[in-house]
């Protein structure tokens, strides 16, 4: 294989959308993301840009931070959805009670996933919803949890 | 405002190593993170890695999971369960016990936040904002993890000496340690008691170089260097080639103009703090000891 196979091989195939409102949390998830996966072009932006935007960057997959079950504010999940183009929609929870939200409630949303958990388990769920799945938190048992937020730093 | 970001975005090069001693080898301090949530917590963990070399960051879920030890610095990012002041305060005290006393810093919003002022009195070294850019919350672990503050106006004594600007702060955070050697040679006054080799060295210390480089330049081997270094060590009187680069401990910038004034000056407080003295009492004392303008 040439250099040239090697450099072509390495270009990106998808594209992430990340839209989150909290500045430093955007911008750390940003390069994690841009590091993790690297075949992926890692947009990011704030929910004041119009939901036009997002939608000309014509995502593969949209994280979206999204406010707590029954909050007014925060991300209009309605207009992610629509500017996702059919692309899998990927919630990023404050609370891990919204993980649990079951999925079939929210049209065109993939997954939510908890913020407490690590970014180990978001690549994992975005491998998941590219490929076609959903993502759902465990149901969690007997007053125990099935799943453990990961702890520690990154490779 | 536009908030998008696209590859390459942030360079984070070159590698910081302001904190690397003369005639030693430097050796990762660490950093203890406390942050429940995972994603911010190995996002900053990241490109802390990325950035700053010299540290070593622990990432804990809880302050109770830090392993009690030495650490260079304590960041606690902040818990919207734990928004009141008392419960801060304990979570801080927790963190700086742990710590062995080092000191502590907290990464917040701004909207859930006791007031910076009550961040102050509770004897924080910083405050990162989550509103803040990520080249700014960089510059503020490196300030704090080498001793400096990074906290805003609003918290510092209005008798006291005139704080680091929080504007300025960002500023020089983006900008090279020292961009502009002439000005601060100038305000240094030091120049003359300098040979020309030793300003040579100096020269290139403030462009960022470590030792081998300098000795590469200059033609000369790396021990010479440090011999060098030495002497523009007694004559600045600094203790460290970071206080060599901003021109020596006197120069730590009264005018407020730079961020990296703080660094040195702390130690300079601490060294006559009571052990004991935490939260308002330290913060009480700290403002006495503070030198006037």
């Amino acid at each position: 294989m040439t250099r040239d196979d090697d450099s072509a091989e390495r270009r990106a195939i998808g594209t992430l959308l990340l839209i989150d409102d909290v500045r430093l949390r955007r911008e750390c998830l940003f390069h994690l993301l841009s590091a993790e996966l690297p075949d992926f072009d890692v947009l990011a932006f704030a929910t004041t840009q119009p939901p036009e935007t997002w939608a000309a960057a014509s995502p593969d997959v949209v994280l979206a931070s999204a406010p707590s079950s029954g909050a007014d504010d925060g991300l209009p999940i309605g207009e992610i959805v629509a500017a996702a183009n059919g692309a899998p929609v990927l919630l990023l929870t404050e609370s891990e009670s919204d993980g649990e939200t079951p999925i079939v409630d929210e049209p065109g949303v993939a997954g939510r996933f908890p913020m407490a958990c690590g970014s180990d388990l978001l690549i994992a769920a975005i491998q998941l919803v590219l490929a076609g799945g959903r993502f759902q938190i465990p149901v969690r048992a007997a007053g125990k949890t099935a799943w453990r937020p990961h702890s520690g730093a990154p490779g | 405002m536009l908030a998008q970001l696209s590859r390459p975005a942030f360079d984070p090069s070159p590698p910081f190593h302001g904190a690397e001693t003369l005639g030693r080898e430097t050796s990762p301090q660490r950093v203890a993170l406390v942050a429940p949530s995972g994603l911010f917590r190995d996002g900053f963990a990241h490109l802390v890695a990325t950035c700053i070399v010299e540290i070593r960051l622990e990432c804990h879920d809880s302050v109770e999971d830090v392993v009690p030890g030495s650490a260079r610095l304590g960041l606690l990012a902040f818990d919207p369960g734990a928004c009141s002041r008392d419960a801060l305060s304990l979570r801080i005290e927790a963190l700086r016990a742990r710590c062995d006393g080092a000191p502590i810093g907290v990464v917040t919003p701004d909207d859930r936040t006791p007031g910076a002022a009550a961040l102050g009195a509770l004897g924080v070294a910083g405050v990162v904002s989550l509103s803040a850019g990520v080249e700014v919350a960089v510059a503020a672990v490196r300030l704090m993890s080498l001793g400096g503050y990074c906290l805003p106006p609003e918290v510092w004594p209005a008798a006291a000496t005139r704080p680091i600007q929080w504007a300025a702060a960002e500023e020089a955070a983006r900008a090279p340690l020292v961009e502009d050697v002439s000005a601060t040679d100038e305000r240094a006054g030091l120049r003359d008691d300098l040979t020309a080799r030793e300003r040579d060295v100096m020269r290139s210390l403030r462009s960022g170089h470590q030792n081998k480089i300098i000795a590469y330049e200059l033609g000369i081997s790396e021990s010479t260097v440090k011999v060098h270094l030495r002497n523009i060590m007694k004559k600045l009187n600094a203790s460290n080639r970071t206080q060599v680069a901003l021109g020596g401990p006197l120069l730590f910038d009264r005018s407020g103009a730079r961020a990296y004034a703080a660094v040195g000056s702390r130690n300079e407080f601490e060294r006559d703090l009571p052990e004991s003295a935490h939260g308002a009492q330290r913060a009480e004392v700290e403002a006495d000891i503070r030198p006037q303008v």
